[in-house]
């Protein structure tokens, strides 16, 4: 399959989970992505190719907004370790792309969600192992995940599905819990009735997702359905990523979840340079943080304090995860090296060139000039505008407009004020 | 020569000598310098006169140390060499190095070098008509000579000095952005019936804080735009040198977490120059959280000393150096409602605003919490 060929395909799909499953792919229209390759200033066509795949992903990317969303979050990842994991299809093997992939997943899942908690179960020879307690250090998941990496009989679901429920049930109700499924296999062996257990997990307000490697299983669609999860089928390796890394992003909060004001501490950085014993590895360390309310040291934030039970934070910890509750508004697509097909939307679009180049010259984030652009992405709050590179680098990395802290009132106390206003809006 | 320069030349020759650059070392260096420019805030801590910034004109060609104005205060020209001084000091450390300077002016920021002309390779002066079919020549002789110029300076450093010292003109005499409100009435029309909106205006009140933040996110989709331009295999490694002037907005603190963020991601050190008597709160979580330096100057005749100290060490440097740390970084939080700094709060289990006592409802987000939780539940099972 050449490359081409492939991309399409892909983008068909990304479509597809867009619109809720509209058919298969070869039942679509043929998707002609050459009509829109186009030579640039320097006659290659690489540049035009590129900007049509970010343009995809960009819309991809940007489609909710402004939802509330659960941000303690805690998540069962089940990964399949039956013998179909050993099938080559992913390069090298599919075992070893997941775990690969998982590698690059558990880092960014607590970097964009630090208050949360993950473990990992894994199912082999028709049996669940939880492989790690739920806890919020990415290397320790990582290695004990290498550790265990070798396949062997079939998957387990339901015994899988009720080892991380027994976990999972035990949590308060007002954090969001999940169960991420990575399924090489079509089969599961199961001891019992399934189904009860998907209806105890759906009771639990457990949801759970399923990422399937080889194809659609009746019993993971329903499964996902019914606990509402997303269930999804990779097509490629890149595919894969995209499916596995949506589930970075906090879930929107369901109805059920409660909501609750929690007790929290933010712990004064231990600054004393001998070394005294911490209350969380038992161990002589310099430095540290010590809790507030019962003066033990713990080594590291966010964490439990190993003595008083009480949850300890430091404000970068929310912070990291006020994007997400104030999501900046997606940037509106005006076409500029385009005009309009008919005669009269030309000469429309011609004037609004002039007028553009006007206002706005040049992109806000990188001085681009406006005229060298095919599309400029204006933001709805300040009216500027910015080239596709800063509106992807703005969306996915940097969550902040630069020409719109301009308009945020100085003179206000603080954030609490400015993002009040933001929510009201939003709700 | 700035590298996104280097690789984005569009002959072919000039593309061959880019591959033969990116064997000869494949790590640039790129050094951003966001420097306060708006004289309504950074008055207590740089002397802004019309004098001083006349020495820009002539970057390198004046005293240094002996421009010290009367109350001590350090001159804005002064700032303004030393910073250009450290930037050629950082061209001069490898070819592929390459500068950038950001200015947080009065209601925006502004990226003042390289302007788009410089890093598509064509020359422009001003009024010219850029990219003719007879300019090609004499520019292709610029592009290629390396040729000190009569004062004995490399062609690169005079153009980044000249060009930076020239914007940083243009910005002195530019009318802020209330004071033109008859120009753009009939042109906003147009451009909302065909779909482009005229940028809104920024409040009044604006003009009276720093643009701190507008400039760091600035200087961060610069440096992402420089990356993208590179050809696989080439590291770019960026630092922020933050020149801090002014004070600190509250206002702008989730912003600043987010640029803060989006540079640990992109591996960008954020350095910061402290020349407020007091310490910035903003910047120590900013270095501490990039691993950069904290300077503070002992006094104005350090100035240059320092900079080329810190500022120019790169990252393999810096491990065998003790950089400037802020002494402690305050990482409690300040409570929504008061904004009193708290040791224990109170965070809404949806927005994780942070309150200093129990409520029922959260003014952030509207939610309405159930009985309060005690303390021990929390506690993991
Ligand atoms: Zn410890
Ligand atoms: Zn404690
Ligand atoms: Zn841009
Ligand atoms: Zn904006
Ligand atoms: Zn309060
Ligand atoms: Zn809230």
């Amino acid at each position: 399959m050449s490359q081409l060929q492939r991309r399409s395909a892909q983008v068909a799909v990304d479509e597809d989970d867009d619109m809720n499953n509209k058919g298969y792919v070869w039942e679509q229209q043929y998707e002609r992505t050459w009509d829109v390759l186009q030579e640039d200033a320097q006659g290659s066509l690489r540049a035009s190719v590129e900007e049509h795949e970010r343009a995809k992903r960009r819309r991809f990317k940007t489609q909710v907004q402004g939802v509330r969303r659960g941000m303690m979050r805690h998540l069962t990842i089940i990964l399949d370790m039956s013998s179909r994991m050993d099938d080559p299809d992913l390069k090298p093997t599919r075992l070893e792309h997941s775990i690969r992939l998982l590698e690059q997943f558990v880092p960014e899942f607590f970097d964009q969600n630090p208050i949360s908690q993950l473990n990992f179960i894994i199912s082999r020879d028709a049996k669940a192992e939880r492989i790690s307690e739920l806890g919020g250090n990415p290397a320790k998941h990582l290695e004990s995940l290498r550790k265990k990496a070798s396949t062997a009989g079939e998957i387990s679901l339901q015994n899988s599905l009720e080892l991380a429920r027994e976990s999972l049930r035990l949590m308060p109700s007002h954090t969001s819990k999940e169960v991420l499924i990575i399924m090489g296999g079509l089969a599961s062996c199961d001891p019992g009735d399934i189904f009860q257990t998907i209806s105890l997990l759906e009771l639990d307000n457990i949801h759970c997702s399923v990422i399937g490697l080889s194809a659609e299983v009746r019993i993971c669609k329903y499964l996902a359905e019914k606990t509402k999860g997303v269930h999804n089928v990779i097509i490629d390796e890149s595919h894969f990523r995209d499916m596995l890394f949506q589930h970075i992003t906090p879930p929107p909060a369901s109805s059920r979840t409660e909501a609750l004001l929690i007790r929290m501490g933010f712990p004064r950085q231990n600054l004393s340079k001998a070394a005294t014993l911490c209350a969380c590895h038992k161990l002589f360390r310099a430095g540290g943080y010590i809790c507030p309310q019962c003066k033990a040291k713990c080594c590291e934030l966010p964490t439990t304090c190993a003595v008083c039970g009480l949850t300890l934070v430091s404000s970068p910890h929310l912070a990291r995860s006020y994007h997400h509750l104030f999501p900046l508004a997606p940037f509106r697509e005006v076409p500029l090296a385009h005009p309009p097909a008919d005669a009269n939307g030309l000469l429309a679009g011609l004037v609004a060139n002039s007028t553009t180049l006007a206002l706005h010259p040049s992109c806000r984030g990188c001085s681009k000039p406006t005229a060298t652009m095919r599309s400029a992405f204006q933001c709805p709050t300040c009216c500027h505008v910015y080239c596709l590179d800063c509106d992807i680098f703005i969306h996915d990395t940097l969550h902040t407009c630069p020409s719109c802290v301009a308009l945020l009132d100085g003179s206000a106390v603080a954030n609490g004020g400015e993002s009040s206003s933001q929510v009201s809006s939003q709700h | 020569m700035s590298s996104a320069k280097l690789y984005q030349a569009p002959t072919s020759a000039a593309a061959s000598t880019a591959m033969a650059m990116v064997g000869e070392d494949d790590e640039a260096s790129q050094l951003v310098v966001v420097l306060e420019t708006n004289p309504l805030v950074m008055q207590a801590s740089v002397a802004v006169t019309a004098a001083s910034c006349a020495a820009t004109t002539t970057p390198l060609a004046t005293g240094i140390s002996a421009a010290s104005s009367p109350e001590g205060k350090l001159p804005f020209g002064a700032l303004v060499d030393a910073l250009l001084l450290l930037a050629n000091a950082h061209l001069l450390m490898r070819r592929s190095n390459s500068v950038a300077f950001v200015a947080s002016h009065i209601s925006e920021s502004l990226l003042l070098y390289p302007t788009p002309e410089d890093t598509s390779g064509v020359k422009r002066r001003e009024g010219a008509i850029p990219m003719d079919a007879g300019d090609e020549e004499p520019k292709r002789q610029v592009e290629s000579s390396s040729r000190p110029i009569d004062d004995g300076m490399h062609e690169q450093f005079a153009s980044a000095n000249l060009r930076v010292a020239a914007a940083l003109r243009e910005l002195v005499l530019r009318p802020a952005p209330w004071q033109d409100q008859n120009g753009h009435e009939a042109t906003d029309t147009t451009g909302a019936a065909n779909g482009l909106k005229a940028p809104t205006k920024p409040p009044m009140s604006s003009a009276m804080t720093s643009q701190l933040v507008s400039s760091l996110s600035v200087a961060l989709c610069h440096i992402n735009k420089t990356r993208r331009a590179l050809p696989p295999g080439v590291v770019c490694r960026s630092r922020i040198l933050v020149v801090h002037a002014a004070e600190d907005v509250p206002a702008h603190y989730v912003q600043l977490m987010n640029t803060i963020f989006a540079a640990q991601k992109l591996g960008v050190i954020i350095d910061a120059l402290i020349l407020t008597p007091d310490d910035s709160g903003f910047l120590q979580q900013a270095v501490d959280l990039t691993k950069g330096a904290y300077i503070k100057l002992q006094s104005n005749d350090d100035l240059v000393q320092t900079l080329m100290m810190f500022g120019l060490a790169d990252r393999a440097a810096r491990e065998l150096l003790i950089l400037p740390q802020p002494t402690v970084v305050d990482y409690r939080s300040a409570c929504f409602c008061h904004r009193r700094i708290v040791d224990v709060g109170f965070v809404c289990s949806v927005c994780l605003s942070i309150f200093c006592d129990q409520r029922g409802l959260c003014p952030t987000c509207g939610t309405r919490f159930k009985l309060p939780m005690k303390p021990q539940a929390i506690r993991k099972v």
